[in-house]
């Protein structure tokens, strides 16, 4: 910033602060879409395909329609645009049409407005649909022989590769070689708040869409093409957001255009929730995945090769695979300088539910299988699971497995240390191996995972990486911050004010953070990724610098200072010789001098260079770096664990709000703790059998561990806003791995599959029998 | 959904209005409303026994307790004499769903509910527990339940009380296998009851839930333990016997396979439990 002194020491960065939107939501006040309730405002339900894959013969929605209190029933010939959906690839159609196939059990045939809820649900249940049942594909291997397609393309969709150095001579040079399978289940991201819109019709102006998402620039692209109406009649407002783990990227732009075509064709406030059973039954997870590791060490543990296939279940629909796949192939071999690389991943349609956005987008799959392998090998080295990731492990200089040169913020070597410090790690282990010689029907296991995590979308999303903010300075010194991310409960409203209060000098209860509205502030990209701190920060900063910059000139000419003794601290300005204003004086002053309060930021990624080809390039623009050690007890008896002891250390470059950081931490423990453990869809014939929480088991507060040890290192990213990198997703990515290793070393089984249920723990101790 | 709900009280009121047909009685509704909602049940009225005095109570006799049908999970928690006369029913009750479920879910709810994962009402099969039925008659547990989900109640008739004979164990035991600590269903329970000295067995039952149409007693099994010595042995012999014995089903929760694990492997568990006669 010109003009005025930059201070080291920061009054609010990096200080314990109160959650800014935690009163509205503990006491009951915030609204959810849910809560929404507007005059003469209609419900909406869908009505789904009962097949995983059958051919729409003929729709017959004459019943539905003479029901009382039934105001639409709508089918493909409603749709007034383009009835085709898809963030990336257009393959899914809106409403499915007469003729065409169902390729899930849960594509939309059919939609239904109606004055209540339960009208709307009965006439759902009259609009008849007659189908040509057809032979689905249910597996990975059924889709690759290609003897149906689910579209006509063949299954196989997109394909991605890395090559790095010689395969060939890498494990030509190894001393040892290790290959195995892995296969990584699907998770559902149980969000609390399921899906849900409200639109409105509006005739002076067009569409207000109102909704639980991530990503309120995807729907307003979405329902404009599916309206057949321009993007400057549709204003998307994100409501209050109960949660989205990646889970409310993609899917509201098609919750959104059912919604809206409801409103459209109506002219009346339509509120579309779906309920626990349809949401889980039709939105996306994350993918299952099927690798084939294959490792090369020399004899001291050095990595020499790494050799990779997997394969993705995309379910029926590409949603946002392709790019969920280009983090896969990225994170694939895991956080260490390896000189041969070579991967291959394969997208692959089957007819069941489409997979998509979840935190860690396609990389704890991966994670897990390498994480496994580099424990195998350090098993059958004869070495400590650290001391083999502290050989490999990434520094200043080297070079990922995409052969991108890392030149700052690289605390990999930081969070190995202090994961071994901060677990005692070498009493642990002389814990575990006292507790196991006395215990023959419960086993203890450490399990030990080191991870990398690419920090926002990356080269192959560089065209959407950009962030924008709007804020304004009122004449009372209150500012409204509005930008283009999205909080969802991960704290980004606390995190955007605190960068805001630091970098305009005023206190953080004087700023509102407003939720993204797209006629305000441009399309910010989507809030995913970990970026929204690094993205949206430092485009809150840059507008509030300006802001600051011209106030302070106005304090240098009234008050006859130098401009660059002024300093602006918690909502008092300053100088060296004692002149001191109020923060809300001096922005009065400003306006009665007609000064400009209002700015715009808008930061962009740094330009990366990549090769699709070969895969080799800058894949992000920087990493998040962690290491978790965890300690399990297994009881031999059940196959069930428990996670007794967790100690994670992650590299976030600067923390910015400490105890947001924690939770995040604490939340993505959890959640990758259920994932490895024993969240799990089942299906029958392609539908989903686990559609509510009665049955899809996610952790209870019962079920974390007694001790999470939680640590950060601090090494600043040059480009984040005061150093920061991301910590959303990276938080959840070790976990899986580590309970799976520490699994493994309980047993004496290698855990090859997530989650690893008490079933499936269980059939590997009988097999030692 | 929609259903006529109805909160009579007294008994006599409660009595006339559950003989309308297709009438259900709700006595807690922590599983009467989730399969309401699922629709897999449709009632055309719920009559709620929750404002009736004459249910409500719990009796501590000399021989016996009797609990009302009225009282809830967290109440009979409470209740001194139960922790202290029956610890094995208290263990298993405190593995029923989360405080706010045992708040609101009745034990006598549970015994009416007959599933084969009920936890309290395993208990309540060891235990020889018997159900007073408002008609006056008193049927022991094991009768009154004939299947999964059903009874031998009659038809306008409701359940009054839970009568638990008193009577000295040195062991007892209650475990749930389930999907996680706390808000789950059973794959497989078992409980055991063991009168011992010096790990010599004078009196043995057990049982199994979830693994047959009804809670599992095993009467054979109890009348091969009388007179062993608890050891590797005995529980290797008692472990071979269940496995035939169990006859488990696939669900959503797990396999018939892994069920069969379990309640053969469970069984070790008394290695260090026999340990304390």
């Amino acid at each position: 910033m010109q003009g005025v002194t930059e201070k080291h020491g920061y009054f609010i960065i990096g200080k314990e602060v109160q959650r800014v939107d935690a009163f509205q939501k503990v006491t009951g006040q915030a609204k959810f879409v849910a809560d929404f309730d507007m005059k003469d405002m209609l419900y909406g339900v869908l009505v789904l395909s009962k097949y995983a894959r059958a051919r729409v013969k003929k729709i017959d929605v004459s019943k539905a329609k003479i029901l009382k209190g039934v105001k639409a029933v709508l089918t493909y010939k409603d749709i007034p645009g383009e009835n085709q959906l898809g963030e990336v690839v257009a393959d899914m159609p809106c409403l499915v049409p007469e003729g065409e196939e169902v390729r899930y059990h849960g594509d939309v045939v059919a939609l239904v407005a109606a004055d209540t809820l339960k009208i709307a649900k009965s006439a759902a249940k009259l609009v008849e649909v007659e189908y040509e049942e057809l032979t689905p594909i249910l597996t990975i291997e059924e889709a690759l022989k290609n003897e149906y397609k689910v579209h006509p393309n063949g299954n196989v969709l997109t394909s991605k590769r890395i090559r790095k150095g010689n395969i060939e001579a890498g494990f030509a040079d190894s001393d040892v070689i290790l290959e195995d399978d892995f296969y990584a289940h699907y998770q559902e991201q149980a969000y609390l708040e399921p899906q849900g819109i409200l639109a409105t019709f509006d005739n002076n102006y067009g569409i207000t869409i109102y909704g639980s998402m991530q990503c309120p620039y995807y729907v307003q692209s979405a329902v404009p093409k599916v309206l057949g109406i321009p993007m400057n009649q549709v204003r998307v407002i994100q409501a209050e957001t109960g949660g989205a783990f990646g889970g409310k990227e993609d899917v509201p732009s098609y919750v959104a255009s059912q919604c809206a075509l409801l409103a459209y064709h109506t002219k009346k406030p339509v509120l579309l929730v779906y309920s626990r059973e349809v949401d889980i039954q039709t939105t996306s997870k994350r993918h299952p995945i099927k690798s084939h590791y294959k490792l090369g060490l020399s004899r001291d543990g050095k990595l020499k090769a790494v050799e990779i296939t997997a394969h993705m279940d995309m379910g029926a629909y590409a949603t946002l695979s392709p790019i969920v796949m280009y983090r896969s192939l990225v994170h694939a071999a895991s956080a260490y300088d390896i000189p041969n690389v070579k991967v291959d991943i394969d997208g692959v349609y089957t007819n069941k539910v489409p997979c998509g956005a979840f935190r860690g987008f396609g990389s704890p799959q991966v994670l897990f299988a390498m994480e496994s392998m580099v424990s195998e090998a350090a098993k059958r080295l004869k070495m400590d699971p650290i001391d083999i990731r502290m050989k490999n492990a990434l520094r200043v200089g080297s070079r990922t497995s995409t052969d991108q040169v890392l030149t700052e913020s690289v605390g990999a070597v930081k969070t190995i240390e202090h994961a071994v410090k901060i677990s005692n790690y070498d009493e642990l282990k002389r814990q575990v191996i006292e507790f196991n010689e006395k215990n023959k029907f419960k086993k203890r296991g450490i399990g030990v995972s080191h991870i990398i995590y690419g920090v926002s979308l990356g080269a192959a999303g560089q065209h959407l990486d950009a962030a924008g903010a709007l804020v304004q300075v009122h004449r009372d010194g209150t500012i409204n911050v509005h930008f283009g991310n999205t909080e969802m409960g991960q704290g980004a409203k606390t995190v955007i004010s605190m960068i805001a209060a630091e970098a305009l000098g005023q206190k953080m209860d004087k700023i509102r953070v407003d939720n993204p509205d797209t006629s305000y502030v441009q399309d910010s990209g989507p809030t995913v990724a970990s970026r929204t701190t690094v993205f949206g920060g430092n485009a809150v900063k840059s507008a509030c610098e300006s802001i600051k910059s011209r106030m302070a000139k106005h304090f240098a000419k009234t008050r006859k200072v130098p401009i660059d003794e002024i300093t602006f601290e918690n909502g008092t300005v300053k100088t060296s010789n004692g002149e001191e204003e109020d923060f809300g004086k001096l922005a009065q002053e400003c306006y009665d001098a007609n000064v400009k309060m209002i700015e715009r930021g808008w930061f962009v990624s740094p330009k990366l260079y990549w090769n699709p080809e070969t895969g080799i390039g800058e894949a992000y623009i920087t990493y998040a770096y962690a290491t978790q050690i965890v300690l399990v007890e297994v009881d031999m008896l059940t196959g069930r664990t428990q996670v007794i002891e967790g100690y994670t250390s992650h590299d976030v470059g600067k923390k910015l709000n400490p105890v947001g950081l924690v939770g995040q931490v604490q939340g993505g423990f959890v959640q990758g703790m259920g994932y490895g453990l024993f969240e799990e869809i089942k299906t029958s014939s392609g539908k989903i059998l686990t559609d509510n929480f009665n049955t899809y088991i996610i952790p209870t507060i019962s079920d974390i561990p007694k001790k999470l040890v939680i640590d950060f290192v601090e090494d600043d990213y040059s480009q984040g806003p005061f150093g920061a990198k991301g910590i959303g997703e990276p938080s959840l990515m070790p976990t899986p791995a580590a309970v799976a290793n520490a699994i493994s070393d309980a047993i004496g089984r290698r855990i090859k599959r997530i989650p690893a249920t008490q079933e499936y723990v269980m059939n590997l101790i009988e097999e030692v029998k | 959904m929609d259903f006529v709900f109805m909160i009579p009280n007294t008994e006599e009121e409660l009595k006339t209005q559950l003989s309308e047909p297709g009438s259900f009685l709700m006595t807690g509704g922590t599983d009467l409303l989730v399969k309401v909602r699922i629709g897999k049940i449709k009632p055309k009225r719920v009559v709620s026994t929750i404002r009736i005095p004459t249910l409500h109570f719990l009796k501590d006799k000399i021989d016996e307790i009797v609990i009302g049908a009225t009282i809830t999970y967290s109440e009979l928690m409470d209740f001194k004499p139960l922790i202290k006369n029956f610890p094995l029913l208290y263990d298993a009750i405190y593995t029923v769903g989360s405080p706010q479920i045992r708040n609101r879910g009745t034990l006598v709810g549970n015994v009416v509910n007959a599933s084969p994962a009920g936890d309290g009402l395993l208990a309540l099969y060891l235990l020889n527990a018997k159900i007073e039925i408002s008609d006056g008659s008193v049927v022991p547990v094991e009768e009154f339940v004939t299947g999964p989900g059903q009874t031998a109640l009659p038809s306008g008739e409701y359940v009054r009380a839970i009568h638990i004979p008193k009577y000295d164990w040195s062991v007892h035991y209650f475990e749930k296998v389930g999907q996680r600590n706390s808000m789950t269903i059973s794959i497989a329970s078992v409980g055991w009851l063991i009168r011992c000295k010096n790990r010599i067995i004078d009196e043995f039952r057990i049982a199994y839930g979830s693994v047959a149409p009804t809670v599992l007693r095993l009467r054979d099994v109890e009348e091969f333990a009388k007179g062993k010595h608890i050891d590797e042995d005995f529980t290797h012999s008692i472990s071979k016997m269940v496995e035939e014995r169990v006859h488990p089903i696939d669900d959503v929760r797990g396999s018939a396979k892994y069920r069969k694990i379990l309640c053969a492997n469970l069984v070790y568990r008394m290695i260090e439990e026999g340990t304390k006669c």
